[in-house]
This record gives C-alpha cells, structure tokens and sequence, in this order.
C-alpha cells in the first residue's frame, strides 16, 4: 500500500492517468448497468434535446439519449483500442526484434517489407481494407491494426538497434547464451519501453482514427454508438444546433486518449531498469 | 539497389490488390452512364480484356518512360494530374513539420530536462490535449466560428505560392497548424523519452561528473543519441503526411493527392490510384533511405556496427 | 420585419399548405421574398454589368453532357452550351433557347425553326462559325447512341426517333416512330444541350472540353478545384450575360461549404439544413431559398425479372404490402431532415400536378395491418433480412428510421452501410434483397417511371409485364388528359403491388448573397444557368 501511494506522488500525472482508463474500463464494462436509457432507441419526440434531467447529456436527432450513447460507446472504444493494438503490437514486435536482434540478411528482407507496407500512407491501407472486407466494428480493428504495424515495427528495430550494441549483451553472446533467451531477459526488458510508449500511443491513435475513418465514411456503421462515428457525423452537421451532440464525445475521446498516453508514460518511466532509486519493478525483471 | 525490388513489389502488391476490391469498375461505369450498353468494349477500352500479367507488363513498360496512363473517368493523364496536386500536399507536408518540430522539440527536451516538474507536466498536458481532438474537429470549430464571429474563412480557392505567396499561406496556415500540432505531440513524447533514457546513459553521467554546464551536456551528448528514434517518428510522420492529409483537404478545399486519392480508391480509378502508389512510394522510399543517411550520422556506432 | 425582408421560411409553409398549382409555383413565392416591386424594376432595365459570380459546386467528374449523370456537370455544361428549348425554372413551361418556334404537326411531327445567327463561341476549332441545323442533328444523335462511355438518357429518344431532317439550314423536321408524348420535355431537358462536332472528332469526348454557342467562354477547367468562365462578346442573346465572370468553387465538406458562404466566399451555395436559421442570424439579408427535390428516397425491395426470378419472402405480395403499411413517412421526414421534406403519394413527387396522385392516394400507415398481412403471407413472427445503402450520406440515417420501423411488426433488418462503389456495383447487379436509395425524377412525368419499371429499366428491374405494357402505353397517348389518368393507373397498380415504398422528398435549401439579382433557384437541381443574373455591388 505504502508503495502505491509512493507511485502515485512520484508519478501523479501517470496516476490520473490510470484512474481515467480504470474509469473507462469499468464504463464499458457495467456500460448495460449505468446507461439510463437504450442507447439505439429511436424516439421522433425526443430529438435534439439539450440538457436535462431525464438526459443529462441531450439527445441526438434520433431522440436517443446521449449519455447512454457515450457509455456504451466506451465499451467500443476498449474494443478498438485494444484490438487494434494487440495486433498491431504483436505483429511489430516480432518484426522489430528480429529485424534489430540478427540484423544482417533477415533484416533486410524484413526491412524491405517494412518499406513496402509504410510505402503506402496509413489511411490508404485503412481504406483499401476497409474497401476489401467492408464496414464493419471487426473490419475496423483489424485494418487499423495492421496499419499501425509498419511504423511500430520500425520504431521497435530502432530501439532494438539502439542496446544491441550495449556491452552485456555482447558478454552474454560471448557466454555462450541461447538466442532466445537473450531476446528474453534482455532485449526485451530493455525494449518494454519503448514498446510500452508505442502501445499506448497506439491505443490512443486507434481511437482517433476511428474517428477520422468515421468522417471519411468508413469507420464503425451506425446505430453501434462509436464516439468518432458521433463526433464527425451528425454531431457535426447539427455542432450549431445541438452542440452537446458532438462536445460530449469529444471530451470523452480527449479524456480516454489522455488517460492512455498519460499512463503508458508514466509506466515506462517505472519500468526503466536504469532508473536508479525507482521502484526498481525494472531490475526485478532483469533477474 | 535494393530500392527497385521494393519498387516492383509495391506496385504489384497495389496492382494486384485493387483490382481484388469489391466493385467492378466497368459495371460501374456502364452504370453511372444509365445504360447497359457494351461490356466487352469497354473493357477493351479500359485495356481490362487483357490478361493480368500483360496488364502489368504494359503498365510498367509504359510506367519507365514516364507514361503512366490516364484516368479511367477523365482521360486525364495521371502523371500530370499528379504532378499538379504534389506541390499543394508537399508545402502543406512540410509547413506542417515545421510547426510540429517547432513546437514539440523544445518543449520534449524542456520537459525531460525538468522531469516532474511543474513545467513537465504542463507540456505533457498540453502535447497529449493537442494530440486527444481529432484534428477534423478542431479544424470545424476554428472555421465555424471564424464565419460567426467574424464573418471570415480562409480563401477556399488554391493560389500557387510563386503566385501569390500571402494567399497562399492564408489558405495553408490553418491546415498546417492543426496538423502540426496532432503531430507535435508523438514528436514531442518520444523526444522527451529518449533524451530520459540517454540522460541515464554513463557517458552522460560522466560529463555531469565532469562539470560540464547542462545545456553543454544536453547539446553535445544526449541530442545526438536520443534524436534517433525521434528522427525515425518524423520520418514516419512526414510518409503519413504525404498521402494522409484527405481529410484538412477535404475541408481547406487543398487540391492536394490525399483527396485524390481517396477519389480513386472510391470510384475503382486503377491507372490513378497505381500512379499515386508508385509515386508516393518512390519518394517515401527515398525518404527512408535519407534517413537511414541521418542515424548515420548521429551515431556512428550504427554507421559502423 | 419588414415584409419584403422575411425569411422564405415564413413565406413558403403558407403557400404550400395551398396546392402548388394555385400559387403559380416557387419562382413567383421566392420573387415575392423580395418586394415584387423592386423585383421587377432591376430586371427591367437597371441591370448593371459587370463582377464576377462565384457559385459553390459539387465534384465534378467529367463534363460531357451526353455521357455524364451527375448535376455539378451542368453546372458547366449550362453556361457554355444552349439546347433547342428549357424549362421555366418550376418546370411548368416550356420556353425557346436555340429554337425560336416550333410545332408538332401531327401525331409523329414536329418542326423547329432556329433563330438565325447563332454562333459558337470563337475558340478553335470552332472559330465561332454559326450553328445550323446540322449541328442540332448531330448532337442529337450522338445523345442516342449506346456505345459504352458514350451515352447519357438515351432513353430519352433511343428506338422513338424514326428520323431527323434538316430540309434547310434553320429548319429540323423529327419524326418519331410512333405518337411519343415525352418527346418535347426531353428536348427540353437540361441533358440535351447543343454540341459541336469538331470538338468531338479532336478530342474524342467533350470530357475535359466545353465549347457552344452558350453565355460563357470556359477559360479554365480544373476539375476538383474549379472552372472559370468568361462572357461570351457573341452571345445571340443580345446585351446578355451581365456578369464577367462565373467561378465554379468547388467545396465538398459541406460544414466548410456553409462557412464560406457565411464568410461571402461564395454567392450562390448549397447550404445544410441545420444551419439555415443560424445562417439568417449572421447573414439576415441573405435569401434563402427552398426547393422539394426531384429525388425522391425509396425503399426498395427485391429487384427481379426473367432472368433473375424474385425470391421469397419479398416475392409475396403481402410481405411487400406489409413493409409498406409498417412504414411512417412523418419519422424519416422528422428524423433525417428535421422536417424538411414533403410526404409522396408514389413515384412521382407530389408538386409535379397532375402527374402526381393525390394525397388520398398515400398508403395508409397502419402497423397492425402490416402484422396481418405478415401472417396471412406465412410469416407470422416476422424475418430477418439484409438493407444495403451507399455510405456516407443521409440515406443511412434513413435506413436506420427503416429499420426501427419494420422491427416494430416482426421484421429484423440487418443493416449493411456500404462505400458507394460497392454499394452501385450491387445495386445495378440487382443483387440485394432490400436497399434504401435515392430515385431521380424529371419534368417529363415517364423520367420517375420508365427507367426504373421499364421494361427496358436500368436503374431497378421490376418483372410485371402488365406495369410494363402500361409504360409503353402512356409514352403513346397525346391527349394530356388520357394520358393522365394512364400515369395514374400506372402509379396506383405501382403502389398496389409494392415493389417500393416512397419514403419522401427532401427539401433543400440553397443560399443566395443580398447582391446577387434577377436569380430564382430553379427546382430542378439540374438547371444551373446563370444568364439572367448580375451583380449590385460586391461582398462587404
């Protein structure tokens, strides 16, 4: 407990952080539990409402109530979030350390492929898969996470280059150490940075993206309540007329990317085994 | 050169690949024209009656010689209708980096010198507000109220910048801006996150030993090493930029190649949209390799390793 | 306020609470926004010439008449081009343009008289000579051919023109294969502008080229940017245009767009409904006008034919009757538009009297006879089925309405918003089961009916032979009366046997800034000429 309360004053930026994703976690989770009213219902009476008792945030020009739609929306920006970054971390990883680690031939090839897949620029790759396998909340998650591979990749070969040179790891090659077990314990601790700050980078710019999809046409098909869906469609068109409609999933976009990359940063100042006089979670891994 | 093997398969990759979307572009355009006339024709016309691989052999022949056909909708000939729209995506590119670096490389190295402090936390603040609005809203908000409060937008109608440098800027400055700003905030993030651990490294902690002033030991020592992966997320940021402004093109009215392309990609247009894969790969391909030349010359652990 | 100074809002709910006939149409109410008066002296004679119109457009894709379908051609098309005749701008009258009479002369003649003179525009390689009958031949048959990428409405005359003559060089002699009613409201299509044959033959198509005999010179054409005309010095019609100078400023965000009119950008603009009485606040002296829409939003269901038969449970009559009853056209006028739309009685809007059924004819919304029709078909607990629509775009927003709707009596719709490409290549496959979409329409009544249950259709196939033989039918009946109530008989079996269900007809609104006179926003969305305006002073 006393360790707790220590991370939090060394690290109260990183804190609040957690707590904003803790919140959006638990929203999406208890989503069916806080919402007050059906978030897909369509009610012609109700549209365009502002703030009220009955719905503290408005409705939308489907009469439907906005703070159901923001709740529930908060379980499909987890899904985004997550599964983008599961796949696109995942897939980078494995490139970057191969690319970085045995270098040589290997990293050629893969770089070349890395070229290839970054020749094209991001939204390009979205929309032609997209295009491929059709709207969709799945089709989303997998586009915008194989289009985030590319460049993590690069960034994790980058960073993966950075140590290799570093003297341990030519002492424990010269130890007679297992590859793998040198990727193990210690390339990767010492690379969990990094890849900590391009996850939750990414979490966030999955979001975001999905909202720029959404104003383009392609992102997340209504009635499903995706806050990008909310802000770049009809949130815009009424933004004179009904400004809460776009205002409010808009604070939660900015709320939920912030709580992301305020988190992922403070945890990688956590993590840094060099960090001397830190919690020191760094150099546990290291045994 | 290792540049031309990437080259082929990128454009066999985007050949391929559109041509496997969903969306026949002949049935489409015998059907925008309302009639169910000749397929077989217009099929010749397109040159889409030919087999795949003569299909791609007749385009990258013609593609050496710097023919790289015309617009399935238009007749227009890509190469030239590319070449009208790179200048306005690349001033908009570049006036959007500077803006971004203007504002995230100071502040990145600002905030990991003063770690948790006040300020830090200040900076951080601000670059992850500026990165959390998607930059299609803050670009609404900044128009709408301009046309509110003071009847003002930004002229709608492109002026090259030899012509008329301050129209030219009016229009591209918000844009840029915006843009620079959703960019600064990665920029900024990994500046201050690789200056953190290069401040960590023993060589640095020997220069402190040492005595020498802060803003020596920033300069000399940590930039260097810490600006490598900072430098690659400006690569990455410049390559997004390139082909990813559609949507401030969209709404500045930027006759720029994102919109372009994404009209492509829409309406199935095959000679466009390989002519802007080709292109824009050639020149982010070239970017990568400029790149490569910069870490060279930050580190030469690298250079030599 | 003063009375002259009130929004048309407050003008046009009270007259079209009225039948639009009674009122004499859009252009007289829109007029009488401003003082009547004032209205008639500036077009009399206190015309200034001069300055330079900007009018907001749409992408625009290619810019020959014959080949293209999309509205923002002709708003190239329209300045550099004429036809032999044009609508008024409600669509209720036919006026000349290139041709100064014309009669029929019997059941399958008619002859057209050109005015003398008429030069096209002094460019190469026209070079400005005149234009003849010769011309008018030439283009007409180019508009009929169907050879792929060449063709545009051949409908319109395709297999009905037995011949064109030209006995002299201002005199057309058309003889049509048998009586064909349409036959003067498709001349009079904003589609069937004049073209010149040398621009054909050296370049091919009039994609990228438009020279006519039209009020402006295209100086620059760049195609997702802008088009820039200058007055034509030889224009027939004399001491016209007014104007130095069109600019066609293409804007495609339409939040964007608004702005630029709201920042006098632009002088003529679309502009969105949500922001029409917040654009009257900051701009009050601005004029906003308010068009019913010739494109109606349909729900359709299953297309089929002889060779792609229909599929249960869509080929149930009651099943389509049943949608059709469940259906509340109010929601989706509410919903998607907030109020901005007019209610349908079938497929031609309810403006466009007497092709239009009255309004008794409407379905009656009734949710429990939708039920019992569902039962009596065999599908007392409902089914699910698969609605595509073309993203993004107001009809998804529809689609929704829809499928809350239909859900109330048993229906499950799955929705399937897909790109437009996509979303064409299947709808023009006929291969879907349901589809919300937006139909176009004309001033010659067969334009909502023939291409879309046709026997020849394109856009939608519908196997009833009977409907069929109905539309061949009414093309041949002269008598306006007969031929009337053949229109109707072919709406009323439309709405019977349901193969759609009109949902409604939006309401647009286009912006007009205080300094732009003599201009009435036509109803047509396609007719796009600006001839007649001119300019009183600049944007502040």
């Amino acid at each position: 407990m006393a360790s707790a309360i220590r991370v939090i004053r060394r690290k109260p930026l990183g804190a609040l952080g957690g707590v904003l994703i803790l919140v959006l976690a638990a929203t999406a989770v208890l989503a069916p539990v806080l919402a007050p009213h059906d978030p897909i219902k369509v009610t012609s009476t109700e549209r365009l409402k502002p703030p009220s008792l009955n719905h503290p945030l408005g409705t939308d020009d489907f009469g439907r109530d906005i703070l159901s739609r923001v709740i529930y929306g908060a379980r499909i920006s987890m899904l985004l979030g997550l599964g983008a970054v599961a796949i696109s971390t995942l897939l980078a990883a494995v490139i970057g350390i191969l690319s970085g680690y045995y270098g040589g031939r290997i990293d050629t090839v893969l770089q070349r492929f890395i070229d290839t897949l970054m020749a094209f620029p991001a939204f390009v790759v979205l929309l032609t898969i997209m295009a491929m396998l059709g709207q969709g909340l799945g089709n989303v998650i997998l586009a915008l996470g194989i289009g985030a591979t590319a460049g993590n990749a690069r960034i994790i070969r980058s960073a993966v280059l950075a140590i290799r040179e570093n003297q341990y790891l030519e002492v424990a090659r010269a130890t007679g150490c297992r590859d793998w077990r040198i990727i193990a314990r210690h390339v990767l601790p010492n690379i969990a940075a990094p890849i900590m700050v391009v996850a939750t980078l990414g979490l966030g710019v999955a979001i975001l993206s999905e909202s720029s999809l959404s104003f383009l046409g392609f992102g997340v098909p209504p009635p499903t309540p995706s806050w990008g869906a909310m802000l770049s469609g009809s949130g815009r068109t009424y933004m004179i007329q009904a400004p809460w409609m776009a205002v409010f999933p808009g604070i939660a976009i900015s709320l939920a990317v912030f709580g992301f990359n305020m988190l992922g940063d403070a945890l990688r100042d956590l993590l840094d085994p060099k960090l001397r006089g830190g919690t020191g979670l760094g150099q546990r891994l290291n045994q | 050169m290792l540049l031309l093997p990437t080259l082929a398969l990128v454009t066999l990759l985007v050949f391929s690949i559109i041509r496997l979307l969903p969306g026949d572009v002949v049935t489409l355009m015998m059907s925008e024209q309302g009639y169910a006339g000749d397929k077989a024709k217009l099929e010749q016309m397109l040159g889409l009656d030919q087999p795949f691989h003569r299909q791609y052999i007749t385009y990258i022949g013609k593609a050496l010689q710097g023919d790289l056909g015309v617009s399935f909708w238009t007749r227009e000939p890509v190469l030239d209708e590319i070449l009208r729209r790179l200048p306005v995506s690349f001033e908009l590119a570049v006036l959007a980096m500077f803006f971004g670096v203007l504002i995230a490389v100071p502040t990145g190295i600002f905030s990991a010198v003063r770690q948790d402090t006040w300020l830090d936390y200040l900076f951080r603040s601000a670059a992850i507000g500026g990165l959390s609005v998607p930059g299609f809203w803050m670009a609404t908000v900044v128009i709408v109220s301009a046309s509110i409060w003071w009847q003002w937008v930004p002229p709608m109608r492109y002026t090259p910048f030899a012509r008329d440098p301050v129209k030219n800027l009016s229009q591209l400055l918000l844009p840029a801006i915006i843009l620079g700003f959703a960019l600064s905030a990665s920029v900024m993030r990994m500046t201050r996150s690789m200056i953190l651990e290069v401040l960590r490294e023993d060589y640095v902690r020997t220069a402190w030993a040492k005595g020498l002033g802060e803003s020596m030991v920033i300069a000399r020592h940590v930039l260097k090493n810490a600006m490598i992966p900072v430098v690659t997320v400006m690569g990455l940021q410049l390559s997004a930029l390139l082909g990813g402004t559609v949507i401030m093109e969209s709404i500045f009215v930027l006759p720029g190649m994102g919109k372009f392309l994404l009209d492509a990609i829409t309406w199935r247009d095959y000679p466009v949209i390989q002519g802007i894969n080709l292109f824009l790969a050639t020149s982010i391909i070239v970017l990568n390799l400029v790149i490569d030349v910069i870490y060279g010359f930050l580190d030469p652990r690298i250079r030599f390793g | 306020m003063k009375p002259d100074n009130r929004g048309t809002n407050e003008v046009l709910p009270h007259v079209s609470r009225r039948s639009f006939l009674e009122t004499g149409a859009l252009g007289l109410t829109a007029l009488a926004s401003i003082d009547p008066r004032a209205a008639w002296a500036q077009s009399k004679g206190e015309a200034k010439r001069g300055g330079t119109l900007v009018v907001r457009s749409g992408p625009i894709r290619g810019i020959d008449p014959h080949m293209e379908t999309w509205a923002t051609t002709l708003q190239v098309v329209h300045q550099t081009y004429n036809a032999l005749l044009k609508f008024n701008h409600d669509g209720t009258k036919i006026l000349p343009d290139l041709a100064e009479t014309w009669e029929q002369k019997n059941d399958i003649t008619y002859v057209f008289r050109l005015r003398q003179g008429v030069k096209f525009h002094n460019v190469p390689p026209v070079n400005g000579r005149e234009l003849t009958s010769e011309d008018v031949k030439y283009s007409l048959e180019r508009q009929m051919t169907n050879q792929p990428g060449k063709f545009q409405h051949a409908y319109f005359f395709l297999d009905k023109l037995a011949g064109i003559e030209t006995p002299d060089k201002y005199t057309l002699v058309f003889k049509t294969r048998e009586p064909y009613a349409p036959f003067l409201n498709y001349i009079a299509s904003p589609w069937t502008v004049i073209v010149a044959r040398e621009v054909v033959e050296k370049h091919g198509d009039l994609q990228r080229h438009a020279i006519g005999t039209g009020p402006f010179i295209m100086q620059e054409y760049r195609r997702d940017q802008e088009a820039v005309f200058v007055r034509n010095p030889h224009y027939f019609k004399k001491g016209l245009p007014y104007l130095d100078e069109i600019r066609l400023q293409y804007v495609i965000d339409p939040v964007a767009a608004t702005a630029a009119f709201r920042g006098q950008q632009t002088d003529i603009s679309y502009v969105e409904f949500a922001d029409v009485s917040s654009i009257k606040s900051t701009n009050p002296k601005v004029h906003v006008a308010e068009i019913t829409t010739m494109f109606p939003i349909v729900l359709r269901t299953r297309p089929y034919d002889e060779q792609r038969p229909n599929k249960p449970p869509f080929m149930e009559k009651k099943v389509r009757q049943a949608i059709q009853a469940a259906i509340k056209q109010e929601d989706f006028i509410e919903i998607v538009r907030s109020g901005w739309g007019k209610t349908m009685t079938g497929p031609i809007p309810t403006y466009r009297t007497p092709w239009a059924l009255p309004a008794s004819a409407r379905p009656e919304f009734d949710p429990k006879k939708a039920k019992r029709l569902l039962t009596e078909a065999g599908y007392a607990n409902g089914f699910e089925t698969e609605l595509i629509v073309g993203s993004p775009g107001d009809n998804v927003k529809s689609a929704q309405v829809v499928k809350d709707q239909l859900a109330k009596v048993g229906i499950q719709v799955n929705l399937k918003p897909m790109e437009m490409a996509q979303y064409y290549n299947k709808s023009y496959s006929f291969d879907y089961s349901m589809s919300v979409h937006t139909n176009l329409t004309g001033e010659e009544p067969e334009e909502a009916i023939r291409p879309y249950y046709g026997s020849n259709s394109t856009y939608y196939r519908w196997g009833n032979r009977e409907i069929h033989r109905l539309i061949d039918e009414q093309a041949r009946i002269l008598d306006q009366k007969k031929r009337v109530e053949m229109v109707h008989l072919i709406q009323r079996m439309l709405l019977e046997d349901a193969p759609n269900v009109f949902l409604y007809t939006p309401v647009a609104h286009y912006g007009v800034q205080p300094w732009v006179k003599n201009y009435t926003v036509p109803v047509n969305a396609y007719d796009q000429r600006y001839e007649e305006i001119w300019l009183d002073g600049k944007r502040a």
